[in-house]
């Protein structure tokens, strides 16, 4: 199967994991930490789910084929409570989605950063506290 | 719905991706940006002269929505001894470190670090309205502030360890099948969805826990809990009033679901829930179960007024996890590896 990564940017080196005490699902058992991705492409569709939101984009191969990709995001009710709907992110919009793809081999992965192609994150960049690193 | 520029407000009272524990732990400076703002401490007894507003059936008004969103650990750290409360120093301190580790596991750290970035999808507790806790830790008694030692019986039985099995959905626990988040008590924790609703009619008082859409329905009722053969997800309650606090006593666990791994048959559960003012309330809580615990273990959460809805977490609706966790399993096992060793490790999302 064609791969259509982009590039691995990533090295081996890991920091200790460390998440909210409750979550749905341990990360390591779905995705593999010795495969992070980054992948640019453009959003095809957007499902607010439960447990998780997902999003998945086209990405456009090197031989000019396109393959699309889908990427686990957090959980709906938290975007929807911020206001974030299914149509907030048009269809076609650019992304560049930094992620670790499933164990599994497939095309789907888990978006740990998404960022549009201003660089911007993806909904809430405005609201990170005065000062602090990565903020504006 | 909290509007984008209440939360803006709300962004400076904290921030941390880490569990309670190793947060409170790391109270080294790092460097990065401090809070503008330093909210005041969380009440922790009621306002003199202050009385609570009561329901048309003459009972303290505790309806609404609530959050019970911590960075305080369920134990207290060792070095903190019997002492059960933080300095206003040390506060700032870890509220600091606890603004300055969020960005490090989210902005700086971007794809080298296996969790969302959780200010992209709105699930910091910054977002969402977290407030400091003076407490070194939520449990209050044993005076150490640490779970008590286990029984032989406990130890013995493995109790509180999880398997590591992925042949089938029924190896991965109740969570992740989205049967149950775990029954009562009501959860804390720097994860997303920790906000309750509690509404109250004559005879019964209904508790939501937007974790899960969990939703319990308590009897105020003096009737005898079910028959232990009889083991509903939410376990058994029954509510009374004890002045201006709502008891709530708590059997029949289902296993997966009770306290902190305790045994579901045996374990008793009573939650306190007291108006400290009119946006603040206590909700103490005590966990008995001899068969795990040499003796009884209490812990207290200030639970704070939210604007609501709770919104729906479905857990059904979509659940890929599951389906994605099981084929990664079955590769493994073709390639010759045991997944319960190389499925290992990494954080929650």
């Amino acid at each position: 199967m064609r791969r259509a990564l982009m590039g691995v940017l990533v090295g081996a080196t890991l920091l200790l994991p460390s998440a909210p005490v409750s979550a749905h699902h341990a990360f390591a058992a779905t995705f593999d930490v010795n495969k992070p991705i980054v992948l640019k492409g453009k959003v095809t569709r957007v499902e607010l789910i439960n447990p998780h939101s997902w999003f998945w984009i086209e990405v456009e191969n090197p031989d000019g084929t396109k393959t699309e990709w889908g990427f686990e995001g957090g959980s709906p009710n938290s975007l929807i409570r911020r206001g974030v709907t299914r149509n907030t992110l048009p269809v076609g919009t650019e992304l560049i989605v930094n992620g670790y793809q499933v164990r599994s081999g497939e095309n789907k992965g888990v978006g740990v950063n998404m960022t549009k192609s201003d660089g911007t994150k993806l909904f809430f960049a405005d609201d990170v506290p005065p000062g602090a690193q990565g903020g504006r | 719905m909290i509007s984008p520029r209440r939360v803006g407000l709300l962004g400076v009272a904290a921030a941390a991706l880490l569990a309670g524990p190793v947060w409170l732990a790391a109270q080294a400076p790092s460097g990065g940006a401090a809070p503008a703002v330093m909210p005041a401490p969380a009440a922790v007894k009621p306002v003199p002269g202050w009385k609570a507003p009561k329901t048309a059936n003459g009972h303290p008004d505790l309806q609404g929505y609530w959050t019970s969103l911590s960075f305080t650990p369920l134990q207290r750290p060792e070095k903190f001894g019997t002492r059960e409360f933080l300095t206003s120093e040390e506060i700032d301190q870890i509220f600091k470190t606890g603004v300055d580790r969020s960005y490090e596991f989210t902005f700086a750290n971007s794809a080298d670090t296996p969790v969302y970035d959780a200010t992209v999808y709105s699930l910091d507790a910054w977002q969402n309205g977290v407030r400091p806790n003076p407490r070194t830790s939520l449990i209050v008694d044993p005076p150490n502030g640490r779970l008590p030692a286990m029984t032989p019986e406990a130890v013995g039985g493995g109790r509180g360890r999880g398997g590591a099995r992925y042949d089938g959905p029924e190896d991965l626990g109740q969570g992740v099948r989205c049967f149950s988040f775990g029954g009562p008590p009501i959860p804390a924790g720097s994860a997303y969805n920790q906000n309750t609703f509690i509404h109250q009619g004559r005879d019964a008082v209904i508790i939501e826990y937007e974790w899960g859409s969990s939703t319990r329905l308590v009897p105020l009722a003096s009737s005898p809990h079910l028959a232990g053969s009889i083991r509903p997800w939410r376990a058994d309650s029954r509510g009374r009033w004890e002045g201006d606090t709502l008891v709530i006593e708590t059997s029949n666990f289902r296993s997966g679901t009770a306290p902190q791994g305790s045994n579901p048959a045996t374990v008793k559960l009573t939650e306190r829930l007291t108006l400290m003012d009119k946006d603040t309330m206590e909700y103490r809580y005590t966990v008995d179960d001899p068969s795990t615990w040499t003796q009884p273990w209490t812990a207290v959460i200030p639970l704070f007024r939210i604007e609501g809805p709770l919104f729906e977490y479905a857990c059904h609706e979509g659940n890929n996890g599951l389906v994605n966790m099981l084929e990664g399993a079955r590769k493994l096992e073709k390639e010759g590896k045991d997944p319960a060793t190389a499925m290992r490790g990494g954080g929650d999302q």
